[in-house]
């Protein structure tokens, strides 16, 4: 909280700025509507959704909930985050020279906040026990990683399987209302009622679909995502199992050490 | 457009910049703020963004009545004549609307200050230069070609008629049989579907008024007389200069007459295509003939001059007479029309035959009138209540206020007009209502409400009303009224439709009561009857037209224009309001009630 005023000035800033925008957007486009031709019948997007039924406002927090799941993981899961590769390569590459102690090395992982140093800690807090035993540490940690990089990932999967259905619901609705409207003995032959409410009726699904179909995809790319940083934490957590398991310093003990070039290279 | 479009850019540069703002922010003052919000101010912004995105683009919203045939319509109506059957090519159907401004502007208009009255000496020589124009109407030998349009004089006073009137047509006699005119036409058009062919005649409705005779002039007329003028413009407001502006108006109309007796709107620069409102209307009135002279005989009729009376008889009686030639034998008097200008003509045609038929009862304009207005009763869409550009389409507002003003004069003129066919209209004024007080009418029920609009449906309410002896509500009088005085004439381009309309229905809220001047309706009516009378005697040519240079002149050229021009200021005497008193014999001539 440095600067609280200038952060709330920026924030209202900010807020005022949205509204003023919104409305002199709505002027500009009232303008461009009263220029466009009432001879031919247009409406504008906006207008047809605010006109779409009970069901879009629903979608709308669908997608604004969806948005904000989209960013959050968007964030999370940059690779910073979880498996820096330039504190990986290090990492493992002083211990291989024996340039990290054990508590130096736990130093180091709580100070880097990726997930990867998270399952590097729970590694070196088993320094030279068995490889089974670290292994293990290794696994359940990864597990853990695994689980925070896949939190968000079930509301985007249900945004898109939510999304066409609600949009569904609402065209059934609508085409319900279309009926009854020309059920009604006032508007018999006038295909043109029916016809606007059904085309009124579907716009519900439309913007189901319109927010479910990104929600998907993004659902896929971010798995595929979260599946490769899994696999590549669990082959870095491998390679550290075999530098500080037990076998693995013994291991090391029996080589020749290396010369003094590849110590200064390691620091 | 082109400051919309800047505007538009403008907008999302803006928005760009506060995108681009928000990220840098993010990454470097902001990066303590929970990660959370971050994410739900940034999921905000993407939703400001499409919601902005979703205002711009616009969606066709298809009207009914379009499609190359006739829709099957199960009609549930008793009271329902034939309706002609009409098959033709085109397909897409752009309604002509009459729009200009949708909103009112944010800033109230600043006062107007009222022009001085012009006094005017008795007589001046422009009486005389008026006369000659008359004069040489009837008397000049050659072919008029259209005259260049005429500039301006100075604001505010009326316009000096020295330029020499433009030569005219030759006279015919009216005993001859017209010959086919050999003019230069206007404009090449595009090849129209046939009308004739495949017409099937259709079964004329009976008609009641063979029995019903008048013997006196309806009470509505009454000051279209000269003994009763006088009155009529002081009280509305009218001057000798306005009553000079409509004598050279009407003289250059009597000069603008072709051959065959009617009016020919393309020789008079109509259809043009002006892209009005950013629709393409294919020129839409370049064969409007029998539009424009319905309105050209309107403008006669207005003023007091019938084909029985009046220096202009044989100029009227030819142009009726050319009317009913056009005619087919369904009743429709569209002639040639294109299809966007077809209803229009057919409904101002019709309108003058039954204005002349009021003014004169003249049994020779019976069969025809009694069979356009036939052919405008089963044009009526039977559940909507509107009419549009082919019979039984759904309507629009723009044309129902020429079929009501047809319509309300032809049963001022005896011929029976079904309840049900106001019961339909009255519904279709309800359905495009628009405002907290339902002052305000929209082109359609599906659009948003328009000044031009409000204007036309305000004057088709107070008629309405007025068949029942009744008034608009005042809330509703009163934010209509509000509306329309946001656009007095003088600003922006001159919108002739539009002034028509609304010095109709503002002349007629203060006319029908006696009110007060302090009264708001007066005052309106006062302060929109000068800049009107200040606006048109200022933008009068010199030889008595005004300029084609309208937003809706285009169209119909410079014949309507001066028509509309001349009945703006005819809107004094043009129509009396009903006394409350004569409840004996208003409307309902010859209908049963």
């Amino acid at each position: 909280m440095r600067l609280p005023t200038t952060k709330t000035f920026s924030r209202y800033a900010f807020g005022f700025a949205a509204i003023v925008l919104l409305n002199s957007n709505r002027a500009v486009a009232q303008e461009a509507a009263t220029e466009a031709a009432e001879a031919i019948p247009t409406t504008s997007l906006w207008e047809m959704l605010l006109a779409g039924g009970p069901l879009l406002a629903p979608i709308a927090a669908c997608s604004f909930v969806l948005m904000l799941a989209v960013f959050e993981r968007t964030l999370s899961l940059r690779r910073s985050r979880v498996s820096p590769r330039l504190f990986v390569e290090r990492f493992l590459l002083q211990i291989e020279e024996d340039a990290l102690g054990r508590e130096e090395a736990l130093r180091r992982c709580r100070e880097n906040h990726s997930l990867t140093a998270e399952v590097f800690e729970a590694a070196v807090r088993k320094w030279g026990k068995p490889a089974v035993e670290v292994e293990q540490a290794v696994i359940d940690e990864g597990e853990r990683a695994t689980n925070q990089m896949r939190k968000f990932l079930r509301v985007i999967n249900g945004v898109a399987t939510v999304c066409p259905l609600m949009g569904l619901l609402g065209t059934v609705w609508g085409m319900m209302e279309a009926f009854n409207a020309i059920a009604g003995s006032s508007a018999m032959g006038r295909p043109e009622l029916l016809a606007g409410g059904i085309s009124g009726a579907l716009l519900s699904t439309a913007a189901g679909l319109f927010v479910a179909i990104p929600a998907l995809i993004l659902y896929l790319f971010f798995v595929g995502r979260v599946d490769m940083l899994t696999m590549e934490i669990d082959r870095n957590g491998q390679q550290l199992v075999n530098l500080i398991s037990a076998e693995g310093l013994e291991d090391r003990k029996s080589r020749p050490s290396r010369g003094k070039a590849t110590k200064k290279r390691a620091a | 457009m082109l400051s919309h479009f800047t505007a538009w850019i403008a907008l999302w540069s803006v928005l760009a910049a506060i995108t681009v703002a928000l990220v840098v922010l993010f990454r470097t003052r902001w990066r303590e703020v929970r990660a959370w919000k971050k994410c739900a101010v940034l999921s905000l912004w993407v939703h400001v963004l499409l919601a902005c995105f979703a205002m711009t683009v616009r969606i066709v919203s298809g009207s009914a009545g379009s499609g190359p045939e006739e829709p099957i319509r199960v009609a549930i109506a008793i009271e329902c004549p034939n309706r002609p059957t009409e098959s033709h090519e085109e397909t897409l159907d752009p309604p002509l609307a009459c729009e200009e401004s949708a909103d009112p502007p944010l800033v109230a208009p600043p006062e107007t200050p009222l022009p001085e009255p012009v006094e005017e000496p008795e007589e001046s020589p422009m009486d005389e230069l008026i006369e000659q124009m008359v004069e040489e109407v009837f008397n000049s030998p050659e072919v008029s070609p259209p005259s260049p349009t005429a500039t301006a004089a100075e604001p505010l006073e009326p316009p000096p008629l020295l330029a020499p009137p433009e030569p005219l047509p030759q006279e015919i006699l009216l005993a001859q049989e017209p010959a086919p005119v050999e003019e230069p036409v206007g404009p090449v058009e595009s090849v129209e579907p046939m009308r004739e062919s495949a017409e099937p005649k259709v079964q004329q409705r009976e008609t009641k008024q063979a029995s019903v005779v008048r013997r006196s002039l309806p009470s509505e007329y009454r000051h279209r007389s000269e003994e009763n003028r006088q009155q009529a413009l002081a009280r509305g407001g009218g001057n000798e200069a306005s009553e000079r502006a409509v004598r050279s108006a009407l003289a250059w109309l009597a000069g603008a007459q072709a051959q065959h007796g009617g009016w020919d709107a393309s020789r008079h620069g109509g259809g043009v295509e002006r892209v009005v409102l950013g629709h393409n209307r294919q020129g839409a009135g370049s064969r409007g003939d029998t539009g424009v002279t319905g309105l050209a005989l309107l403008a006669f009729l207005g003023s007091g001059h019938t084909h029985q009376q009046g220096p202009y008889a044989d100029r009227i009686g030819k142009g009726l007479v050319y009317l009913r030639r056009e005619q087919s034998p369904d009743g429709a008097l569209y002639g040639d029309a294109k299809i966007f200008a077809r209803t229009y003509c057919h409904a101002m045609a019709t309108f003058a035959l039954s204005e002349a038929l009021v003014m004169t009862d003249d049994p020779d304009l019976l069969p025809a009138t009694s069979n356009a207005v036939s052919y405008t009763l089963a044009a009526q869409h039977p559940v909507d209540g509107g009419w549009r550009y082919r019979p039984g389409d759904a309507g629009d507002t723009s044309q129902l206020g020429w079929q009501l003003m047809a319509l309300k004069s032809a049963e001022l003129a005896g011929i029976d007009i079904p309840e049900t066919t106001w019961t339909r209209i009255e519904r279709f004024l309800r359905r495009v209502r628009r405002g907290p007080a339902g002052g305000l009418a929209a082109y359609t029920p599906f659009s948003r409400p328009s000044r031009t609009m409000t204007a036309e449906a305000y004057f088709c309410r107070q008629s309405i009303a007025a068949r029942y002896r009744g008034q608009v509500a005042s809330q509703a009088a009163t934010e209509a009224t509000e509306s329309l005085m946001r656009s007095v004439p003088g600003r922006g381009k001159q919108n002739l439709y539009f002034w028509y309309y609304a010095t109709l229905a503002l002349h007629h809220a203060q006319a029908a009561v006696e009110l007060p001047d302090d009264h708001p309706q007066r005052q309106a009516w006062i302060e929109w009857n000068n800049a009107l009378v200040a606006e048109l005697l200022t933008s009068q040519n010199d030889d008595g037209s005004w300029s084609a240079d309208t937003v809706w002149g285009g169209y119909g050229g410079r014949v309507y224009t001066t028509a509309m021009a001349a009945l703006c200021l005819e809107v004094y005497y043009r129509y009396a309001p009903v006394e409350p008193a004569a409840v004996a014999r208003g409307w309902r001539v010859g209908g049963r009630r």
